[in-house]
């Protein structure tokens, strides 16, 4: 079977719209990292609860998008911000496999919810972006693809600005280099701890309500998460850029190896290129190389 | 907030259902006759457990109203088992060494794979169940058990060859998902579409939880096959798959297997699932004649029932004749004559729940039926005629 | 009123058992186990088996995580290993029961062993991952090496028999599996009184001094998980026989979940935690069944929230005791002994 050219374009622009997904999930990951050096294995979960949330406002209540899309960030907000100070914070001090251990626990807790409430049944989110799909040159992108991937972008640079410039990011850039000096120049750390996973979940929210228009939403679509740590370990876990970096490669690899290898090689694929990127340079590629010192 | 509020679950109890409190003095001599199940009433597979174990129970109810088998009643016994093997394990374990479990519905392929040892060494349970595997369709394998319908393999041959009939040399994507149930037809449909002279142009297979279809969605777009076939999917991301298709300019019908071809969730999807076709062995039409949709049609006014309804009344129905069969010949409840019985079934009525008079072939009745989906009408149209496999044919 | 207890020698302080008392406890103990069987129920035959199968992998883990301090996602891989390895070998040899299950540990043993390779360069979370990633690869190899595993279909396994006699039932095979589960446990208490499970122990507390005092990290990390893995293959090969069927899902990404829950709940890097995390957490979704019964003539619908209400529950017993109780139900055992010990006098 001859690999036409434009098939291969047409595969590639797929797998970027994914990877871009995967890179906003990723940088939700990546926010927590930093401020808490916290591994949350529960991202994943945080993303489906907030396209549950974005369901109910939409769906259930029938709210127009425009009113559905900021209640769901103010309720994700509010998640986040619950879970970082009952769960999270009275842990902190202890070592990190601790609070890693309650973020499994945690997953646990969220699909229960979610079922509680919406039953495990899989749903549609409503249809509200653009049907048209889009061409570029000769290549189609499936519009949900396409429209999904200017938005993760969009939200994507406010993040970057908001780091770059706004004295909360700085805050929180600060408390990520060294939480002592930060707390003694007047930076209130807890309270950076609790913003990043408010901020955290709300980006998780966000590529939930994405993930879910383009597939749909179910109790198991916290599935998503497990190409998310892929991301964030070839990314480095505390670098933003690595995660857009890794995000979009993931993706484009997902991508071409479902369609020329087969959907069954997916996860072997990803998950081989992580072992492989833990034994080489388990920092990953452009994460910070801690040196252990007694 | 869900539809499994829930008329069943007032009857249902936890663990131990007791079906039909109503029309009991009749009989209060004889000893009841109990039917266990482990039925997923929670998880994934809710939605048909739920319904399923509804058309068990509206079924016994039929039949102890009017006078139960040879004078016993029937006493329905159901737990929840969650979709998983381990805990339906525990369910049959625990229903069986409490009462004399002649008959037992199974939830799963895992599940009624799982116990065949233990019925077969038992020698006094028989199965039906929720699997349609082919594997279970195997007679020297599974002495014990049967498969309420068309296995999965056959449900793919009905589907064949409706293509075959429509447009000779058709073009077929496959698309499965990476799973046991998934893949379970695969390898049987391929070699059905190449006696047909099918041409099936591309398998896909997706990988359980994913949730992006777009690049599988541009595979498919490059071929632009006369039909798509599902399986192994529980209706999500069937309707996404074809809207997307269709923004994408394609023309290709789409079909697939029992578990999703579910009205409830296609009313769930709307527009997005109108023209879906999907092959079943029940007869949905609402002017079928026969006792037994007649007696469903009085048992459920106003309501749409499902194909897993259909399913858990027709593995009833099948539990009573057989039962009925075995005490009538004076024989002892043992899984060996009542499976004597159960092959005996040829050529037999269903009351009209099949279209056509059904036989036993190995485990399984394979018959079926095409129907498509109407989302203006909110309901599953015949598409086909009634299509029976038979081995060469 | 006991005292205290004076040791005269230094065999004495690192004695299994350290007071007469335990001894009878321990006694009484066995007789229990072997007079459970007259209850008579072959459900609860089924459970206790069930729960000595989750014991031994639990202790297993515990071996690993609770005493050597590698946190592994991936426990129930070697267990889908173990159980394959008796398929393989009583379904296609016919070889004794007891072979099988010392080679469906051996073989486990060996897998975790290489899984624990990256162990040289990388720790903690990233180890852990890494046996998450560890555990996707062996699905897909059980998934598609279909001559070995069957493939999707898996494999079936034929009835343990011991000298002729079939445990085909819970009933019987409970008198293989107790015994097992009995020694398994024992050993691994025994463990940590001879070298390497100091070893470990110290390599859990503060790694790089465990090396300065010439532990060599490597060599006690690969043995921890090797050890660990034995255990979850020889009660991932008591599983086989127990369900009698393999199959790639058979043993979910959750179920190593569950494991890392029954050592937190019970008690990380405790023997008898792990004891009490696998019997509670094995037992607890039956109690909620039975609790939902119980609440149904006040809320019908208890039951269809039965199955989120033990996931919520199950996450929710993990942070608890993480954030309440962080040695978990040991530690509020140890706790009760103590105060009984010094009754009526409290500290």
């Amino acid at each position: 079977m001859a690999v036409e050219f434009i098939d291969i374009v047409e595969t590639s622009l797929a797998g970027i719209g994914t990877g871009s997904l995967m890179a906003l999930t990723g940088v939700a990951f990546v926010i927590i990292y930093k401020a808490t050096k916290v591994i949350n294995l529960a991202i994943g979960e945080m993303l489906m609860i907030g396209a549950f949330v974005f369901y109910g406002f939409s769906a259930g209540l029938a709210l127009p998008i425009w009113a559905s899309v900021p209640l769901t960030l103010v309720v994700a907000a509010l998640i986040g911000g619950l879970i970082e100070r009952t769960m999270i914070r009275p842990l902190l001090k202890d070592n990190p496999v601790s609070v890693f251990m309650v973020t499994i626990g945690l997953t646990s807790v969220l699909i229960g919810v979610v079922e509680l409430v919406w039953s495990a049944e899989p749903r549609r989110l409503p249809e509200f972006l653009p049907s048209q799909p889009v061409l570029l040159g000769d290549a189609f992108i499936p519009s949900k693809t396409a429209y999904s991937f200017v938005i993760a972008a969009a939200a994507m640079a406010v993040l970057i600005t908001v780091f770059a410039f706004w004295r909360g990011g700085i805050a929180l850039r600060a408390t990520a280099t060294d939480r002592a000096a930060a707390s003694s120049v007047g930076i209130d750390v807890p309270g950076v701890f609790s913003f990043s996973w408010m901020l955290a979940a709300v980006v998780a929210a966000l590529a939930g309500i994405l993930v879910g228009s383009v597939g749909g939403i179910s109790s198991a679509m916290g599935l998503f998460g497990l190409s998310v740590f892929v991301v964030v370990i070839v990314g480095g876990l505390d670098s933003i850029l690595g995660a857009l970096i890794a995000g979009l490669f993931i993706g484009w690899l997902e991508a071409m190896v479902g369609r020329f290898m087969g959907g069954e090689f997916k996860l072997l694929a990803t998950f081989t290129i992580l072992l492989v990127v833990l034994v080489v340079r388990p920092y990953g590629l452009f994460g910070t190389h801690e040196i252990e010192r007694l | 907030m869900t539809r499994l509020t829930r008329r069943a679950f007032h009857q249902l109890g936890l663990g131990a259902a007791l079906v039909s409190t109503a029309s009991g003095r009749a009989f209060a001599q004889a000893p009841e006759i109990v039917i266990g199940a482990a039925n997923p009433m929670s998880g994934v597979f809710a939605f048909a457990g739920v319904e399923g174990f509804e058309g068990g129970r509206d079924h016994f109810e039929f039949v102890n109203r009017a006078g139960g088998v040879a004078g016993r009643r029937i006493r329905y016994v159901n737990e929840d088992s969650g979709y998983r093997v381990d805990n339906a394990v525990a369910i049959f374990t625990r229903i069986t060494s409490q009462h004399q479990t002649p008959v037992f519905f199974g939830d799963s392929t895992g599940f009624q794979k799982a116990i065949n040892p233990e019925l077969n060494r038992r020698g006094t349970t028989v199965m039906g169940g929720a699997s349609f595997a082919s594997e279970i369709d195997n007679a020297q394998a599974f002495p014990n058990q049967w498969i309420p319908g068309p296995n999965y393999s056959d449900q793919m041959r009905v589907l064949l060859r409706y293509i075959a009939a429509q447009k000779k040399g058709a073009s077929v994507v496959l698309v499965h998902s990476d799973t046991e149930f998934g893949r379970d037809p695969i390898a049987a449909a391929e070699a059905e579409a190449k006696r047909l002279e099918l041409n099936v142009v591309e398998k896909i297979v997706t990988q359980p939880g994913s949730v992006d279809v777009s690049g599988d969605v541009l595979k498919i777009r490059r071929r632009n096959p006369d039909y798509v076939i599902f399986h192994g999917y529980v209706l999500q991301p069937i309707p996404e798959f074809m809207a997307q298709a269709r923004q994408a300019g394609m023309t290709s019908r789409f079909m697939g297997t029992f578990y999703s071809t579910d009205t409830v969730l296609m009313n769930r999807a709307g527009a997005a699932a109108d023209g879906y076709m999907g092959v079943s062995c029940y007869n949905f039409d609402a002017t079928a004649r026969g006792v037994q949709v007649e007696a469903i049609r009085a048992a459920n006014v106003g309501k749409t029932r499902t194909h897993a309804y259909y399913q858990g009344w027709t593995n009833a129905m099948l539990a009573i004749e057989v039962l009925r069969r075995t005490l009538a010949a004076n024989e002892e409840l043992t899984a060996v004559n009542m499976m004597k019985h159960a092959r005996a079934l040829k050529n037999y009525d269903t009351g009209g729940i099949f279209g056509v008079p059904v036989s036993m072939v190995n485990n399984s009745f394979p018959h079926g039926r095409v129907y498509q989906y109407s989302a203006a009408d909110k309901m599953l149209k015949p598409a086909s005629d009634w299509i029976t496999i038979t081995a060469g044919a | 009123m006991r005292v205290g207890t004076a040791k005269q020698s230094y065999a004495a302080d690192e004695g299994l058992f350290k007071t007469d008392t335990q001894k009878v406890w321990f006694g009484l103990l066995l007789a229990a186990l072997v007079l459970f069987p007259l209850n008579g129920s072959s459900y609860w035959m089924f459970l206790a088996v069930l729960v000595m199968i989750n014991v031994i992998s639990t202790t297993g883990l515990n071996i690993l995580t609770g005493y050597t301090g590698q946190v592994s996602l991936g426990h129930a891989a070697f267990m889908a290993v173990g159980a394959y390895t008796v398929a393989f070998f009583d379904g296609r040899f016919g070889t004794p029961v007891l072979l099988n299950l010392v080679l469906a540990g051996a073989v486990a043993a060996g897998i975790g062993y290489l899984v624990g390779l990256p162990s040289l360069r990388i720790k903690g979370l990233y180890l852990a991952i890494a046996t998450l990633a560890a555990a996707v690869i062996l699905g897909f190899i059980f998934l598609n090496w279909t001559p070995v595993t069957g493939g999707l279909r898996g494999l079936n396994v034929p009835t343990a028999t011991i000298a002729g006699i079939e445990l085909a039932t819970p009933d019987r095979l409970y008198w293989l599996v107790m015994p097992i589960t009995v020694v398994m446990v024992l050993a691994a208490k025994n463990l940590f009184r001879t070298r390497v499970g100091r070893a470990f122990i110290a390599i859990r507390d503060r790694d790089i001094s465990a090396e300065i005092i010439g532990i060599s990290l490597f060599k006690y990390k690969l043995m921890s998980f090797a050890i660990s893995s034995f255990y979850a293959g020889v009660a991932g090969g008591l599983w086989a026989y127990l369900f009698r069927v393999v199959t790639p899902e058979s043993f979910p990404a959750l179920a190593s979940i569950f494991f890392l829950a029954a050592v937190i709940v019970g008690g990380a890097g405790t023997i008898v935690g792990g004891i009490f995390g696998a019997v509670f957490m094995t037992l607890i979704p039956e109690f909620l069944k039975l609790s939902a019964t119980a609440l149904v003539p006040w809320f019908p619908d208890a039951s269809i929230y039965l199955a989120p209400v033990r996931n919520i529950i199950f996450g929710l017993l993990i942070i608890g005791f993480l954030i309440f109780e962080p040695m978990g139900l040991a530690e509020m055992w140890r706790r009760t002994r103590r105060y009984f010990a010094l009754w009526p006098f409290r500290t």
